[in-house]
């Protein structure tokens, strides 16, 4: 029997077990990333809240800068290949609308930036997305590779399975 | 009451009721009236949800006397104990309360009287405020897809996010913020029960007119959770300001001017917002008022800061957060 394992905002955990399951819950402007490597069969979710961690805070895994070199050395800790590791990231949620000019609170939009740029960087290629809108999500990811999407209201759907995911298929694509 | 909120404050009743077919935001949102009717889709009468206000729990008369206390710029610790002493559950509380790591103690207290001691008279009304509103707020609310830790830790965030966002613009006493976000959403407590028989309408207004979801609210109910708010905190005699930050949270711009404590709280859950705290069925369907930006001058890195410091102060509540 897995175990579920809760990832609030600005953590990064990892599991070996195919049986257990990484939870976030209430994604909003933040972005959850699901990292796996099939051959190593390792699973690991990060909490981004932020885009960048301009002040050095030792929080690493509230921002994308920092959060996604994190993710992949935890992993590479427990035996993974950084060039193995395949993601899917979810949410960067965006306010309804805006009633005026000047000064938005662009956060989603950011993050979503950020977390895409920082995974380039670490040459990991994102499998599939679910970003923007206005909905709260929710994101679970299995131990085997399996991240499925729930919205509040709308119903879950199985976003991808990463274990399942062709090199071939992200060859030169680095979203 | 500080002088810059009376400089800003505006006369208008905050509680004048608005009646949806003229709110301003008529011209964005397409209301039943134009769609051939000229009122609210499921109008049930005001009175009617506003007399549920009496089932609400009522704030004790030891929590209505310890807030009177604590409203005063030093607080007596002696005076205060024999207060709150007197109702062992809520005593219990505030201890719990203050032994919450947001609040760095050099040790853990054991008792009221301590708890006056090493907090301060700041932190003590906080957590006296804290541990009054956690029966209230702890509730589930189906009609907007509330579980009740969810609804608590929304007020909560909403109350510390509205405090942070007044210290980074210096305003002059962000322990208002504080008490007016975490008492904002009273008015979902009370029509809640109206909001299970409208949400498939109000979602479908929401599609159908492509509006945010307190528009729908209004439009298909004909006055929305804020309108309900104030007229509870009202009914509670709490102070004017709190009313109408209550009142206005969603709407804080009058004559072209932000509301300061709305316009903090309106600020704090857009942030509770983007964090995800509370979401519910609503989600991130809020419309922001940028004149609050640019009147607070709260740029896109104080914003950021704030966020930043949200996450910290509510990574370090999880004990207020846990069920009771």
């Amino acid at each position: 029997m897995g175990e579920a394992i809760m990832v609030g905002m600005a953590e990064v955990k990892v599991t070996q077990s195919a049986d257990d399951m990484l939870i976030a819950l209430g994604l909003g402007s933040s972005i959850c990333i699901c990292a796996f490597d099939a051959q190593a069969s390792i699973a690991a979710m990060a909490y981004v809240v932020l885009p960048e961690n301009h002040n050095n805070e030792t929080a690493a895994g509230k921002y994308a800068d920092t959060a996604v070199p994190l993710l992949i050395e935890m992993m590479s800790r427990n035996g993974a290949a950084a060039d193995r590791i395949r993601a899917a990231i979810i949410g960067g949620a965006q306010l309804f609308a805006f009633n005026g000019t000047g000064v938005r609170l662009e956060i989603g939009a950011r993050n979503i930036e950020a977390v895409k740029a920082a995974l380039q960087a670490e040459r990991v290629p994102v499998a599939a997305t679910d970003l923007g809108g206005s909905t709260g999500r929710s994101v679970h990811l299995t131990g085997d590779g399996r991240v499925r999407v729930k919205v509040l209201g709308k119903g879950e759907t199985d976003l991808v399975h990463l274990g399942e995911v062709s090199v071939a298929a992200l060859a030169g694509d680095s979203r | 009451m500080s002088e810059r909120l009376r400089a800003h404050q505006t006369t208008a009743d905050p509680l004048a009721f608005q009646p949806a077919q003229t709110s301003r935001l008529a011209g964005r949102v397409r209301l039943p009236a134009q769609q051939g009717g000229n009122s609210p889709v499921m109008a049930v009468s005001l009175d009617k949800v506003l007399s549920r206000i009496h089932a609400l729990p009522e704030l004790s008369p030891v929590v209505l006397r310890a807030l009177q206390l604590t409203d005063r710029e030093f607080i007596s610790a002696r005076e205060i104990v024999g207060v709150i002493s007197v109702d062992a559950r809520f005593s219990m509380r505030i201890v719990k309360a203050a032994n919450t790591p947001c609040y760095t103690l050099p040790r853990p207290v054991t008792s009221v009287g301590e708890a006056v001691l090493l907090l301060g008279t700041d932190s003590f009304r906080e957590v006296v405020l804290i541990a009054a509103a956690r029966d209230i707020f702890h509730r589930d609310l189906p009609g907007y897809g509330l579980s009740g830790s969810e609804m608590w830790a929304h007020s909560l965030a909403c109350g510390m996010a509205a405090q942070i966002i007044a210290e980074l613009t210096e305003y002059s006493n962000p322990q208002e913020a504080f008490v007016s976000g975490l008492l904002h959403d009273v008015g979902k407590i009370v029509l809640n029960e109206e909001m299970q028989s409208a949400l498939a309408v109000i979602r479908a207004q929401m599609a159908r007119a492509d509006c945010a979801f307190v528009d729908a609210e209004r439009a298909i109910l004909g006055y929305d959770h804020c309108d309900v708010g104030g007229r509870v905190a009202r009914s509670w005699g709490l102070p004017q300001y709190i009313v109408q930050a209550v009142a206005l949270h969603r709407k804080p711009i009058v004559s072209r001017q932000t509301v300061p404590l709305a316009g903090y709280v309106h600020l704090g859950e857009a942030l509770c917002c983007a964090a995800g705290i509370g979401l519910g069925f609503e989600g991130l369907n809020f419309t922001l008022e940028t004149q609050a930006l640019t009147d607070f001058k709260f740029t896109e890195d104080m914003a950021d800061a704030a966020l930043s410091r949200l996450v910290d102060k509510m990574s370090a509540s999880q004990t207020l957060l846990a069920a009771p």
